[in-house]
C-alpha cells in the first residue's frame, strides 16, 4: 500500500490495455459500527451519499454520472463502506470530481433519505421473495447470533424507522475520515495521476482516526442448533449448515483452506460426489470458508427438493464426521492442492483482481507477503496437516443448521435429528429476536 | 463513420496478409499435421494496437478462433456448439440442457470423474450453458495446459459414454435445478409463461431448462440421438484466447480434433417470428406466487441480433430502465413513489430478440398502474424523441458496458464465440461500438414502431398468494 503526500492510503494496478478505470473508496466501518438500535446506519449512510451534495441535488449527480458512461454505486458490507465505480478513461477527472463531492460534502435532505429508506425497507421485503437470499441472511443472522456482526447491513424494518438524517451525519462525520480511508484503483491510470487526483479532490477529508473491523468474540455453537425458516408452497429448500473457525491471524490456516477445498470446494470433492454426482440430490452444493482477522466461519449449502432436505442434512454431518475422525484421502489432499495452486493466477488475472487482493491482505489481516507465497504454502502442506486443522477447528456436532422451506413438511424430521440441541423456527416474512 | 471503421478493417487485415504471417505459419502447420488434416486461413482482425484474432478451418469444419494475449499467464479454451433449445422439437424439450450435463459423465478414456478431477487439478475454473442458439464449454487455465484440453475437449467432443445409472442421476439433478430456476422462483415462472406467449410453437417458445413432463420422460437414448446428430466438428467453433503460441495451438487441435469425422447438421428454416398483438393493460394475466408485492413483468419480440435494429433496442433499453437515471426508474421509484424498482434486459438472438422489463411494485400498488406508464413512456419517445443529452448518456453508458466486458480472456472468448454462433461472424465484436453510436431518433422511433408499440407488450402480474 501507498501513501500520498496527504496521507491517503491507496493501491494501484495499472493495466493501460483499456480505457477504463476502476475505483473503490473503502472507509474502514460497516454495519459492524452501526449503533446499538441503529442498525443499518452505516448502510443508510453510504447508499445516501448519492441523495444530494452541496452542489447538486440526486437527479442531477445520477444525471451526470450517466453523461461521463460511469458506474456509481455505494454501500456497506459489515467491514466496511464504500463508493466505487468505473468510468471511460477521457472522463476520470469528472469522475473523481463527483465522487469527491458524495464522500466529502453529502447533504443528507430529509426527504431523499426517506426515499432511501424506503429502498431499504422494500429491500427487506423483496428478499422475501428469494430463498437464496433468505438463507444467506438467516444463516448470518443465526450464525452470529448475540454479536455485532449478526447486524443486518440493511436494516430491520423497526431500526430503520428510528434512523434519520442525523444519525447519517454523525457516522458520516466519525468515520469518513483520511485515516479510515483506502483507496484502490486499477485500469488505464498511472500512480502519478492517481496520486494527484487523490490529494485533489480527498486530500482535505478530516484526519479522523483508523477502525479497522474486529471479529475477536465470536462464540462457537455447542450442539446442533437448528433454524427453521417456514416457507409454505416451496417443492425445494435451502440449507446452510456452519460454524465459527479461526481467522487469518490464528497463524497457518492454509491447510484448513486444503482440508475444505478436498471435502466441499470443487466438482469431484466428497460432498459434490456424494449429495450431487451419486444421489442427484442438488444442483448446487458446496463448503465455503470466509475467513476475518480474528474469527471466521465454514458454510456448507445446497437446495434439494423437499423430500431429500433432512437425508441431505444428515448426510453432510455424516460425511463431515467422517472426514474429520478419519481423515481426508491423501490422494484428495494432493488433488485439492495442486487445485488451489494451479488456479491461483485467477486470483490475480485482472488489474483489479490484483489490487482487490492486496486490499484483503490488509482487511483481512491475511500474511503480508501471501501473493508472493501463497503457492509455496499450500505446496507445503502434508495431508495430516488438513486433517489437523480439520479436526483441531470444526466439530461436526457443534454446527448451525438453517433451513427455508415449508414447516408442516420439515420441521418434525427435523427436530428428530440426532443431536440437536436447539430448534427455533421463525415466519419467512419476520426477523430473529 | 462507418465507412472508416470499415476500411480500417480491411487494412488490418491486408497487412497481416501482406506480413505473410499467417500463410508462413500455416504452411508449416500443415507440414507438421502430415496429412491428418488440413488447417485452412479463413479471416483475421486486428485487436488494439498490437494483437489479432485469426479464424481458420479444419477439412471436417471446426472453426478455430484464435487471440492470443500475453498480459497474464491464462488462457480461456471455449468450445461453441451451433446447437441449444431452439433445436428441440415438442416432447423433446430441455434436451440440449440436459446434454450439457451429461457431457461431464465421461468416455472410455476418460471415465465419468476423471475428465473433472483432471482439470481441476491442472487449476481449471470449468463450466458450461445452454441457451436458445447455442452451448458451450469453457476451460480458464493456466498457460501450458493446452496440450491437455485439446486431448480431453477432443475426446468427449467424439468419445462420450454416459451410463444409465448416471443419466438418472443427472436427470434427478437437473430436475432440482428446474425449481430453483423456474419452480420457486418468481422472475424465472414469469419469463417462462411469457416466452411462451411471445414466441408460442416456434422454436423460441419453450424453457431451454425444459417443462418438466418432457424432463420425466427423457431417456437416455434421446440424449445420446441429439448428441450423435449435433455435436459434430462442423457444428461447432473453438475459441482460445489468453497466453498461448498460436502455432503450437494450431497443430495440437489440428493433431487432436481433424481426425474427427464431420457430419453434416441440416435443419429446416423455423418460421419467422411473427409480431403478436396482446390485449388491453386491464386484461393482462395475474398468477399468484410467493411476493411481498405485485411484480408486473412485460416482454415484447425483438430484432435478431444481424439486424442494424438491435443497436437502437439496446440504446432504447437504456433509456428505459439500464441506466440510474433512466425514465422508467425516475418517474415508478423516485416521482410517482410506486414501484422499489425497475429492472429489464434486451437481447439479440439468432431469429428474433427480445426485450423484457420487470417493476417491483410498492405494497399495496397495483401493477397496471407501471403498466400504463410504460405504454405512455413508450408512446412519448416514439411521437418526441430523445433529447440529445439523454441519447449521449445511453450511448455513453452502452460503451462503457462494450468495454468492461473486455476485461478478461474468458469475457472476451465469450463475446466472440457468442457472436461468432449467433450473427455467423466474430468480427461484429468490432462493429458493436460503432453500431450504438450510430443510434439517433429516427432508428429509436423505428424500432419502437416495429416491436416496441404498447399493443405489442405480452404482460403478466405476479399478485402476493391469497390477496387477489
Amino acid at each position: 500500500m501507498i501513501t500520498t503526500k496527504k496521507g491517503i492510503r491507496y493501491v494501484l494496478v495499472e493495466n493501460h490495455d483499456l480505457p477504463y478505470v476502476s475505483m473503490q473508496a473503502i472507509f474502514l466501518a460497516g454495519s459492524y459500527r452501526d449503533p446499538q438500535g441503529k442498525e443499518g446506519a452505516a448502510g443508510l449512510t453510504a447508499r445516501a451519499l448519492l441523495r444530494g451534495t452541496n452542489k447538486h441535488t440526486y437527479q442531477q449527480l445520477t444525471d451526470e454520472f450517466d453523461l461521463l458512461g460511469a458506474d456509481i454505486n455505494s454501500g456497506a458490507s459489515g467491514m466496511y463502506s464504500y463508493v466505487s465505480g468505473g468510468v471511460l478513461t477521457r472522463n476520470t477527472e469528472k469522475f473523481f470530481e463527483l465522487m469527491s463531492e458524495m464522500i466529502m460534502h453529502p447533504t443528507f435532505p430529509q426527504a431523499e433519505v426517506d426515499k432511501e429508506k424506503g429502498l431499504m425497507r422494500a429491500d427487506i421485503l423483496h428478499r422475501r421473495d428469494s430463498d437464496s437470499a433468505l438463507v444467506r441472511y438467516f444463516f448470518h443472522r443465526f450464525l452470529y447470533r448475540g454479536t455485532p456482526l449478526s447486524r443486518p447491513v440493511g436494516g430491520t424494518l423497526k431500526s430503520l424507522d428510528g434512523l434519520s438524517p442525523k444519525d447519517c451525519i454523525a457516522f458520516h462525520k466519525q468515520y469518513y475520515t483520511r485515516k479510515n480511508l483506502v483507496f484502490v484503483a486499477a485500469g488505464d491510470i498511472t500512480h502519478e495521476r492517481l496520486e494527484a487526483l487523490l490529494d485533489k479532490y480527498l486530500g482535505d477529508l478530516p484526519e479522523g482516526k483508523e477502525t479497522l473491523f474486529q471479529a475477536k468474540d465470536l462464540p462457537k455453537p455447542k450442539g446442533l442448533h437448528v433454524l427453521l425458516v417456514d416457507k409454505p408452497n416451496r417443492t425445494q429448500t435451502q440449507i446452510r449448515i456452519g460454524t465459527i473457525t479461526p481467522g487469518w491471524q490464528h497463524g497457518d490456516v492454509i491447510p484448513l483452506f486444503v482440508a475444505n477445498t478436498a471435502f466441499g470446494g470443487t466438482f469431484t470433492s466428497i460432498l459434490t460426489t456424494e449429495v450431487r454426482i451419486k444421489r442427484g440430490w442438488s444442483y448446487g452444493v458446496g463448503s465455503i470458508l470466509d475467513l476475518f482477522r480474528e474469527r471466521g466461519s465454514v458454510g456448507i449449502g445446497m437446495f434439494p427438493k423437499v423430500e431429500d432436505t433432512v437425508p441431505a442434512i444428515e448426510l453432510s454431518i455424516k460425511l463431515l464426521r467422517q472426514a474429520i475422525h478419519d481423515g481426508i484421502p491423501a490422494e484428495r489432499i494432493k488433488s485439492s492442492k495442486e487445485y488451489m495452486m494451479n488456479r491461483f493466477p485467477f486470483e490475480l488475472e485482472t488489474a483489479f483482481k490484483r489490487a482487490s487482493f492486496e486490499v484483503s491482505v490488509f482487511l483481512r489481516g491475511k500474511p503480508k507477503d501471501l501473493m508472493d507465497t501463497y503457492i509455496d504454502r499450500v505446496k507445503k502442506v502434508e495431508p495430516k496437516q488438513a486433517d489437523k486443522a480439520f479436526r483441531e477447528f470444526i466439530d461436526a456436532n457443534d454446527m448451525v443448521i438453517v433451513v427455508v422451506g415449508p414447516a408442516k413438511d420439515l420441521e418434525k424430521p427435523l427436530r428428530a435429528i440426532k443431536g440437536v440441541t436447539e430448534f427455533v423456527k421463525v415466519p419467512y416474512d419476520s426477523d430473529l429476536k | 463513420m462507418r465507412k472508416i471503421i470499415v476500411v480500417l478493417l480491411l487494412m488490418g487485415v491486408a497487412q497481416m496478409t501482406a506480413q505473410g504471417k499467417p500463410v508462413k505459419m500455416l504452411d508449416q502447420v500443415n507440414r507438421d499435421l502430415n496429412g491428418i488434416t488440413t488447417v485452412e486461413f479463413v479471416n483475421s482482425h486486428a485487436y488494439g494496437a498490437s494483437k489479432h484474432v485469426d479464424l481458420f478451418r479444419l477439412k471436417n469444419g471446426l472453426e478455430v478462433l484464435l487471440l492470443p494475449d500475453d498480459s497474464a499467464p491464462v488462457f480461456s479454451y471455449q468450445t461453441w456448439y451451433k446447437v441449444g433449445s431452439a433445436d428441440e422439437v415438442a416432447g423433446k424439450t430441455g434436451l440440449a440442457h440436459l446434454m450439457e450435463h451429461l457431457m461431464f459423465k465421461g468416455t472410455p478414456n476418460y471415465p465419468g470423474g476423471v475428465f473433472d478431477r483432471i482439470l481441476e487439478e491442472a487449476g481449471a475454473q470449468t463450466n458450461a450453458a445452454t441457451w436458445i442458439d447455442w452451448t458451450f464449454y469453457y476451460e480458464n487455465l493456466p498457460k501450458g495446459k493446452l496440450d491437455l484440453v485439446t486431448k480431453l475437449e477432443s475426446d468427449r467432443m467424439q468419445n462420450l459414454s454416459p451410463k444409465e445409472d448416471q443419466f438418472r442421476s443427472e436427470l434427478e439433478v437437473v430436475k432440482n435445478e428446474r425449481r430453483y430456476r423456474v419452480d420457486n422462483d418468481p422472475e424465472g415462472k414469469a419469463e417462462e409463461i411469457l416466452f411462451h406467449e411471445v414466441f408460442g410453437s416456434h422454436p423460441y417458445g419453450h424453457p431451454t431448462i425444459g417443462w418438466m413432463q418432457d424432463l420425466d420422460d427423457m431417456t437416455l437414448k434421446n440424449v445420446m440421438a441429439f448428441y450423435k446428430r449435433y455435436y459434430s466438428p462442423s457444428n461447432a467453433v473453438l475459441v482460445v484466447v489468453g497466453d498461448i503460441d498460436e502455432k503450437q495451438a494450431l497443430e495440437l487441435i489440428g493433431r487432436r480434433y481433424g481426425p474427427i469425422p464431420g457430419t453434416e447438421v441440416k435443419r429446416a428454416a423455423p418460421e419467422p417470428v411473427k409480431i403478436k398483438n396482446y390485449g388491453a393493460i386491464d386484461q393482462a394475466k395475474t398468477m399468484e406466487f410467493e411476493v411481498a408485492s405485485q411484480v408486473a413483468t412485460m416482454l415484447f419480440a425483438g430484432p435478431s441480433i444481424n439486424q442494424h435494429d438491435a443497436y437502437a433496442a439496446n440504446v432504447l433499453g437504456e433509456v428505459l430502465f439500464g441506466m440510474e437515471s433512466s425514465r422508467l426508474k425516475r418517474k415508478l421509484v423516485d416521482d410517482m413513489g410506486i414501484a422499489d424498482d425497475v429492472d429489464g434486459m434486451v437481447e439479440a438472438l439468432r431469429q428474433a430478440g427480445f426485450m423484457m422489463i420487470d417493476v417491483t411494485m410498492k405494497p399495496g400498488r397495483d401493477a397496471k398502474e407501471a403498466m400504463h406508464v410504460i405504454a405512455k413512456e413508450l408512446e412519448a419517445i416514439r411521437v418526441h424523441g430523445l433529447k440529445p443529452e439523454e441519447l449521449q448518456k445511453a450511448r455513453n453508458l452502452a460503451e462503457a458496458e462494450l468495454v468492461k466486458g473486455r476485461i478478461t480472456v474468458s469475457a472476451v472468448a465469450g463475446q466472440l464465440g457468442f457472436l461468432h454462433v449467433t450473427s455467423g461472424d466474430y468480427r461484429k465484436f468490432f462493429e458493436q461500438l460503432e453500431g450504438i453510436r450510430s443510434v439517433d431518433n429516427k432508428a429509436i422511433e423505428r424500432v419502437i414502431n416495429k416491436y416496441f408499440l404498447p399493443i405489442h407488450m405480452a404482460k403478466l402480474i405476479m399478485l402476493p398468494r391469497g390477496k387477489k
